[in-house]
This record gives structure tokens, sequence and C-alpha cells, in this order.
């Protein structure tokens, strides 16, 4: 296994419409990691992910991708960078005037792939992999929450990504699909060998897949290590939060 | 470490076009001679814009063309004593403004609404944040082939429309006035020529350029749920309206050093 840095991120802070958002946050991702990213309700968790797939533009500070610097790089480098980062978001993001297949073609044939005349069988292929086979004629509206996620994932999957970034992919679905899911997620990631940051809120599934846990709140980013380290933190915080507690120093949404 | 303005200068920033519609307006142009060219994207909106709106338009100008016949008359014998001179002025107001105004304001609520919502809502399912990940950018995927098809469609329906609205007016003018077909066409001729046709025209295509432009600016703006697309739209139509109705002051003081 190659231990080679995927992202640097350095003193990264992030302002919305000046409300603070993120600040000085650093972290180094590997390859082949398997990250979890979680944190209260509106820490920003997805802005973070966003500013990972190079959606947001941090206000302070540099992100490294493969060794380059991605806050920096020109408009096609930057964009030739970001081919190699898959993004399933949290609204799944599915073109809802397209069928199943129709939006993986779309994605293949926006980004030049070789090959045009392999599309539709690239395409089937993809949906295979999810479980959606049957379902390539069906428009995003027509299938269930839990396939919605699937066909996200073979989209965010079918460019061959070697960056994966979920934003809580188990969101909305019932405990089985969501286990499901995330069984899917490890499934393709050891058959890809690609490096993944999952945003969730659900501590079951980050234990079930992460190598790595990560916890966003007021601000600042903690690495708590391993998933049995996170269980073992004695901060408050921490603490409160892995274990659902309601009294403690998170309020939970407002 | 830099500073916010050097980064988002330096960084592919996808709604920097949202900003102000000078920016958009800016990138619009710039993505008009960028490849690729949509067409295909292109034809499926010109048949959106112009085929779909034909029939709500024609039976609009039909019904605009009997109201400017009867009350053209009506005022013309109350002043001058008699409605001779209605075919000649009944030409002149439909192709100098009713023919490409009404078609200009009903592409605005029909079209323009449309393009809002469409983009108010991929805005906020995060479609075109999906799009951007994909290398495509949303202003050559989206605005251009609306605004191309538009601006074709603008001029192409505002002549059909003029002319339906002529042929209703003549009727209309039979019917109740007396105005043969030979007598109507001698006082349309003698008042209008083709020229009014192609000035008409222009109009029609300087709407189509407009709405598209407005909708689209205000669609990329939408942050919210449901009622923000509402709103989105609302908005798209007011402000496309109103700059329809600018747009026609300023091209009429132009032709009118022309006819």
């Amino acid at each position: 296994m190659t231990t080679s840095t995927i992202y640097k991120l350095e003193q990264i802070s992030f302002s919305y419409d000046s409300l603070p958002v993120l600040t000085d946050i650093n972290l180094e991702i590997k390859s082949q990691e398997r990250v979890a990213l979680i944190g209260p309700s509106g820490a920003g968790k997805t802005s973070l992910l966003k500013i990972l797939a190079g959606l947001l533009a941090p206000t302070t500070g540099q992100i490294y991708l493969f060794d380059q610097d991605f806050t920096k790089a020109s408009g096609p480098e930057k964009l030739a960078l970001m081919k190699k980062i898959g993004l399933l978001f949290q609204k799944n993001a599915l073109f809802d005037s397209m069928t199943s297949l129709n939006n993986i073609i779309f994605s293949l044939t926006e980004s030049h792939q070789p090959h045009p005349e392999h599309y539709k069988t690239l395409a089937q292929n993809q949906l295979d992999l999810v479980g959606l086979s049957h379902a390539y004629q069906l428009f995003p509206a027509e299938m269930s929450g839990g396939m919605q996620k699937r066909l996200g994932i073979a989209r965010a999957q079918s460019l061959k990504p070697e960056i994966l970034l979920y934003d809580d992919p188990t969101a909305g679905l019932d405990p089985i699909t969501s286990r499901k899911i995330i069984d899917l997620i490890i499934d393709l990631q050891s058959q890809t060998q690609s490096t993944i940051v999952v945003v969730t809120n659900e501590i079951q599934r980050a234990i079930q897949f992460a190598t790595r846990i990560l916890f966003l709140d007021q601000n600042q980013l903690v690495d708590l290590g391993s998933p049995e380290q996170a269980f073992e933190n004695s901060d408050p915080r921490v603490y409160q939060f892995i274990r659902g507690l309601s009294d403690g120093p998170i309020l939970g949404a407002q | 470490m830099f500073t916010k303005s050097t980064q988002q200068d330096e960084n592919l920033n996808q709604y920097e076009f949202s900003k102000n519609f000078a920016s958009l307006l800016v990138h619009s142009f710039k993505e008009l001679i960028t490849p690729p060219l949509r067409i295909s994207e292109g034809i499926k909106q010109f048949h959106f814009i112009a085929h779909e709106s034909l029939f709500v338009i024609i039976i609009c100008v039909c019904f605009a063309a009997m109201v400017t016949i009867l009350e053209s008359s009506f005022h013309m014998k109350l002043v001058i004593g008699n409605d001779s001179l209605v075919p000649g002025f009944a030409a002149l107001l439909i192709l100098r403004e009713l023919g490409a105004v009404i078609t200009g304001l009903l592409l605005a609520s029909r079209v323009g609404a449309g393009i809002a919502a469409e983009i108010a809502t991929m805005k906020i399912t995060e479609q075109i944040d999906a799009l951007q990940m994909l290398g495509v950018r949303p202003v050559n995927y989206i605005v251009v082939p609306r605004l191309i098809a538009s601006v074709f469609a603008g001029a192409i329906v505002t002549i059909l429309a003029n002319l339906v609205c002529l042929l209703t007016a003549q009727v209309i003018a039979d019917i109740y006035l007396g105005f043969s077909f030979e007598m109507f066409m001698t006082a349309v001729k003698r008042f209008a020529d083709f020229n009014d046709l192609f000035l008409s025209a222009i109009k029609g295509a300087s709407f189509g350029f407009v709405i598209p432009l407005v909708s689209s600016y205000y669609g990329f703006r939408c942050k919210g749920g449901a009622e923000d697309v509402g709103q989105t739209t609302t908005k798209s139509v007011v402000a496309s309206s109103i700059a329809i109705i600018f747009i026609d002051f300023i091209l009429t003081s132009l032709f009118s050093q022309l006819y």
C-alpha cells in the first residue's frame, strides 16, 4: 500500500457572508485512506468537502493536491485536477431531465473520455456495479432515495477518479439501505484503490468504513485517529457527539 | 498565504458571473465564441421558445389587433369625424410597437420564467456544481444555447406575430368598418413598408437577447428553497419586462431617425 500524500491543507479558513465557517484547518490525507468527516450539523463539513472538490475557494490558506497548488492552479490546471475527483452530492445532484443511463453517458461525454462508441456499454457497466442495471431507463424522480444514491455513486465513479468525496451518502436512508450503501462504497474502493472522504453524521457508518475519523466543530478540525481511538477520546464534545448524548457542550442544531 | 481577492482572481469560481449582470454579459459573450457550440441543445431550446410559445402569442396579438382597429376607429371618428386612416394607423402601430412588444412581454413571462426557474432549481439541487465537477462551464452549457435560440426565436416569432396581427386587423376592419382587403392593403402600403417589419424583427431579436440573460442572472443568484425559486422567477419576469419596455424606448428613439 502506497502512502503518498493526496491532499495537504495548510491553514485553510473559509467564511460565508463574513461568517467564519472554517478556521486554520491543517490536514493531510494519504493515498487509499478512508476518512470519515463527522461533526454537528452546520459545522462546515459540506463546505470543507466542497473546498476539497474545488467547488468552493477557501478565504485563506493553501491546498496541495497531488503536490500541486490547487488553490492557485489556473483554470485548465484546476479542471485537470478536478477530473481526478468524484463527488457524490448531499442531494445527489442528478440531472433530472436525463434517465439514469444518460446521467452517466453525459458525464463520460462531457469529460471527453476516449472511445465514444463504448459510452453506452461503460455506463451500463457502472449501473451493474451499483446494482441498477434494471433501472437504466428510469429518471431520477422515478427512483427511491437509495437508488438515487446508487446512481450518484455510479456517476461519481464513472470517470474512475483517484479521489472520491461523499457528502452524507446515507442521509435519509433506512438503516439497512444505509449499511448497503456503505458496503458498496467499501467494495468499490477496494476495487479501484481510490482515496475516499465521507461526510456523515452516522457514527455507526463511520466506524464501519473509516480508517481515520475527523471531527469538525466550532470551525476547528480535530483528527480523532482510528475509530477505536475516536471512542477513547476524552474531549467532552467528541464524547458527547460520538455517543449521541443530549447533555453536553454541543447544543445541537439551533 | 494569499488574500481573498487574489485567490478569487486566480481560481475558477463558477459563480463569479452571477456577481453582477455585467459580469454575466461578459461571460456570455466570451462563451459565445468558445467551443463547444451546443447545437442540439440550441435547437431544443429554439423549439421550446419559438414553437411552443407561438400559439399563445398568436392568440394574444389577434386580440390586440381587434382592439387596435375598434379603438382607433372610435377615437378617429370622435376627433376627425371619419375613420379612413384606421388601416394605416393600425399598420404602423402593429409593425412598430404592438407586434414586437407583445411578443417580447409574452416571451418574458413564459420563456424567461421557465429559464429562471430551471436554473434556480439546478442551483439549489447542486446540479450546477455537478456540471462543474464534470468540467462543464455553466454559462456555456446553460446560457449560451438559450441566448442564441432566443435571439433567433425572438426575431422570427415577432415577424410571424406582426403578419398575423395585420391579417387579423384586416379581417376586423372588413367586418366592422367595411374596409375591403384591397383598400386595407393600399392604406397599409402608403403608411408602412418592409423596413418597418425588418426593424420590428430587430426589436424582437433584442428582446430575445435580454430575456435569457436576465432570467439566467436571477436563476444563478437563487440561494434558498422552493420559496426562493418562486421569488427568483417573479423577479426575473418583472426585470425582463422592464428591460423590454426600456429597450423598446431606446430602439424606437433610434429607429425614428430611420423612418
